[in-house]
């Protein structure tokens, strides 16, 4: 009975209070967070700045923000992407068949990407055989007119008209925008 | 991937076919026959070459060698001057694609250092492979 006694006294000195790392680090790391939380709300003030005469006008941050905004929806693109070469692709516009047969150079689908948009023909091509052609470059309005002209105007296409029956629209297109 | 080596482009509409699809295939058809990736170690499943031949204008595309470990693939692009392609026959394109291959591999691969992936034997390969189809021997000439 000693034996037991004396080894569970010192386990009852171990709860003294000492420094627990783990919660330190924890307040730390909210401490933090909250500094974040009150420069962002600085931030958000700083959205407007005053010239020489007092007048109010926007930050130079959020004017440098804007530019940027608006030079990403002016640098816009319309592609098609192209079958490599002949073969079964992926179609979406056909009914209960999923697959559709693409001679090289047929089209599988129109698109539109901006500038900043990494990776997207990337993720494409690691899966399927395809070509992508930039048939137009202007601003994102231009380019998505571009896109829906050729999308809707796509069934009178020679490669599709040869076909029976003929598809709505190109097979990678889901739908018409 | 579909395939252990893809070869495509990011091309502007009137050299499309001076890079694809006579070219693309050829190289892609020659890389799958010819190499087996496993034969470099475990590292590497597949590799994506994507040529960007698009006007200097052209602020979207941009060059990039990125290494997937999740898929244990890698993904590249990487541009051709525009002028050069346009000025160039079929096979002179062929050959540029081929010299551009090769100095990329040379250039990046051994600053990745893909673990389980033996750069210095797969690119000896690829230089072998391309000189035995005469595919550098024009641009060596030219130089």
């Amino acid at each position: 009975m000693n034996a037991v006694s004396n080894r569970i006294k010192p386990k009852e000195e171990s709860h003294a209070p000492k420094p627990n790392k783990v919660f330190i680090r924890f307040l730390f790391l909210c401490a933090i967070l909250v500094i974040l939380a009150i420069c962002a709300q600085f931030e958000d003030l700083d959205f407007l700045s005053y010239d020489a005469e007092g007048k109010p006008e926007i930050s130079p941050q959020r004017q440098e923000l804007l530019e940027r905004r608006l030079k990403r929806l002016r640098s816009s693109e319309q592609y098609v992407l192209r079958a490599d070469r002949d073969g079964y692709y992926p179609c979406y516009s056909c009914g209960s068949d999923t697959l559709i047969f693409l001679y090289t150079g047929e089209v599988w689908k129109y698109g539109v990407t901006m500038r900043g948009e990494k990776g997207r023909y990337g993720a494409q091509v690691r899966k399927k055989r395809l070509i992508y052609q930039v048939q137009f470059r202007g601003t994102i309005y231009a380019c998505l007119k571009a896109e829906a002209l050729k999308i809707f105007k796509y069934p009178l296409l020679p490669e599709n008209m040869k076909r029976t029956p003929s598809i709505i629209r190109p097979p990678g297109n889901k739908a018409d925008l | 991937m579909y395939a252990p080596f893809v070869i495509s482009g990011i091309l502007e509409e009137p050299i499309t076919e001076k890079v694809a699809f006579t070219n693309t295939n050829l190289l892609s058809d020659v890389l799958n026959a010819q190499l087996q990736l496993e034969s470099y170690g475990e590292g590497v499943k597949g590799i994506a070459f994507i040529y960007i031949v698009t006007l200097p204008a052209d602020d979207i595309h941009v060059e990039s060698f990125r290494y997937r470990k999740k898929d244990q693939e890698i993904h590249i692009q990487m541009r051709l001057p525009f002028a050069a392609v346009k000025s160039s026959s079929l096979e002179e394109v062929l050959h540029l694609m081929a010299q551009k291959y090769l100095d990329t591999m040379l250039e990046k691969l051994p600053n990745k250092n893909i673990p389980g992936f033996d750069w210095r034997h797969f690119t000896a390969d690829v230089q072998n492979l391309f000189e035995r189809k005469g595919w550098l021997m024009s641009l060596a000439l030219g130089r």
